[in-house]
């Protein structure tokens, strides 16, 4: 444990290698003690660093911090950003641009009361598998949805359209042991997790949970 | 603090060719001192949370523009205080007591503070500062030499003549000591 711990310290100090890089990232992402270490190691420094002139109160957020609720800060952020970015983003879209459409649902995304629920009830299992959903999940070209209506869009596997209503769907393994369906939702589009014997289905859109259980029956099917 | 060396240089590498989890240990390492620049500039402490989180999102979606010609705290920066200017703008709070220049990387603040949450601050930073003095003369001088003056472990390896592996270790055991004060202050505090 030493090891990571120290290992740690050499990634905040920008002092590890490209090998040992991949090794504490990887364990970081996984493990919400050194994310939380991590975290105040960030912390200390603000607070050395800081001249009278600035004269910056943070305290309570020191406070949160180094809580629990303070390492939902960081994994509030995170998990913010990952569903965002994983779910409302559209991938057609050109990255770098920007609509109010896209704003907008950022916006509420950071704003909404699932970032709370996860920020307070520190849901890792979720957050470990939003994390590790954008490199793990398996191609979709199998997949046909088209006796529920949907059809794959050429150029984006995991996407599914039907009429003007749009779908993403994701499978990953199973590897953060959920075992109960996660509904998020964010205003026009809803992010549900489906546990399936060792998958995931991850589903989102602006569908209700009646459209993605007659989903879910057609990939079980 | 060093900023922009190698180890960031890789991460930012990975965020840009799609490991977005990568993304996740710039959020936990900039995240406080994002937040209390914001709170320093809107006073708010939900603002300053909102509009921290909100600059991490922005930076995430524009990392393709990030050509490492900055540091990633400083272009992260530069993200919040627009977003900060952006929402006083709307929220018609700025008055001419602020002046943020984002080019100078500079913001000076005018805030009515709670003397009572500046004092707290300044303890803190005293208690921790003191504590700091406590430790053993080569644990301190190792790590307020990474912290304070921004050195390379082989720098402070050439100033103290100690093996590398030496200043990892000692620079690790000041961090983890001044980790566990730090903790029982703050509940304690």
């Amino acid at each position: 444990m030493d090891d990571i711990n120290s290992k740690l310290s050499q990634l905040y100090d920008n002092e590890l290698n490209q090998d040992q890089l991949d090794d504490v990232l990887k364990n970081l992402n996984s493990n919400l003690q050194l994310q939380k270490k991590y975290s105040s190691y960030g912390l200390i420094s603000d607070v050395l660093s800081s001249s009278p002139a600035e004269k910056v109160t943070f305290v309570d957020f020191a406070k949160k911090v180094l809580s629990n609720r303070l390492v939902g800060n960081g994994l509030t952020a995170a998990a913010t950003i990952f569903l965002t970015v994983l779910f409302l983003y559209d991938p057609e879209a050109n990255r770098l641009a920007e609509s109010s459409e896209q704003s907008r649902q950022i916006r509420d995304a950071v704003a909404s009361e699932e970032a709370a629920i996860i920020s307070n009830n520190i849901m890792q299992n979720e957050i470990r598998h939003l994390i590790s959903l954008d490199n793990n999940y398996q191609p979709m070209s199998s997949i046909d949805l088209s006796p529920v209506g949907y059809n794959q869009i050429k150029g984006s596997p995991d996407t599914f359209q039907k009429g003007k209503k749009k779908v993403r769907i994701r499978i990953t393994n199973n590897q953060s042991g959920l075992n109960e369906i996660r509904f998020f939702d964010y205003g026009h589009t809803a992010v549900y997790l489906y546990p399936l014997d060792d998958k995931i289905v991850s589903v989102s859109g602006d569908l209700s949970q009646d459209e993605v259980e007659k989903i879910i029956k057609v990939l079980i099917n | 603090m060093n900023e922009g060396s190698k180890n960031e240089s890789d991460i930012i590498k990975k965020i840009q060719n799609g490991d977005n989890s990568a993304y996740n240990v710039m959020i936990l390492k900039y995240q406080n001192r994002i937040y209390s620049t914001l709170l320093g500039f809107l006073k708010s402490p939900q603002d300053a949370e909102d509009l921290m989180q909100q600059a991490f999102v922005k930076g995430w979606q524009n990392i393709n523009k990030f050509r490492g010609e900055s540091s990633f705290y400083t272009w992260i920066y530069r993200i919040a205080i627009n977003l900060a200017k952006n929402h006083l703008k709307k929220s018609s709070v700025v008055n001419s007591s602020k002046n943020i220049s984002s080019e100078q990387n500079e913001i000076e603040f005018s805030v009515d503070l709670n003397p009572l949450h500046e004092l707290e601050r300044e303890q803190l930073k005293f208690r921790l500062k003191s504590f700091i003095a406590k430790l053993p003369e080569s644990l301190r001088t190792a790590f307020l030499m990474r912290e304070e003056e921004g050195k390379s472990y082989e720098e402070i390896s050439r100033a103290t003549d100690c093996p590398i592996g030496t200043v990892r270790s000692r620079i690790f055991r000041a961090r983890e000591e001044i980790l566990n004060f730090f903790e029982d202050e703050i509940r304690n505090g």
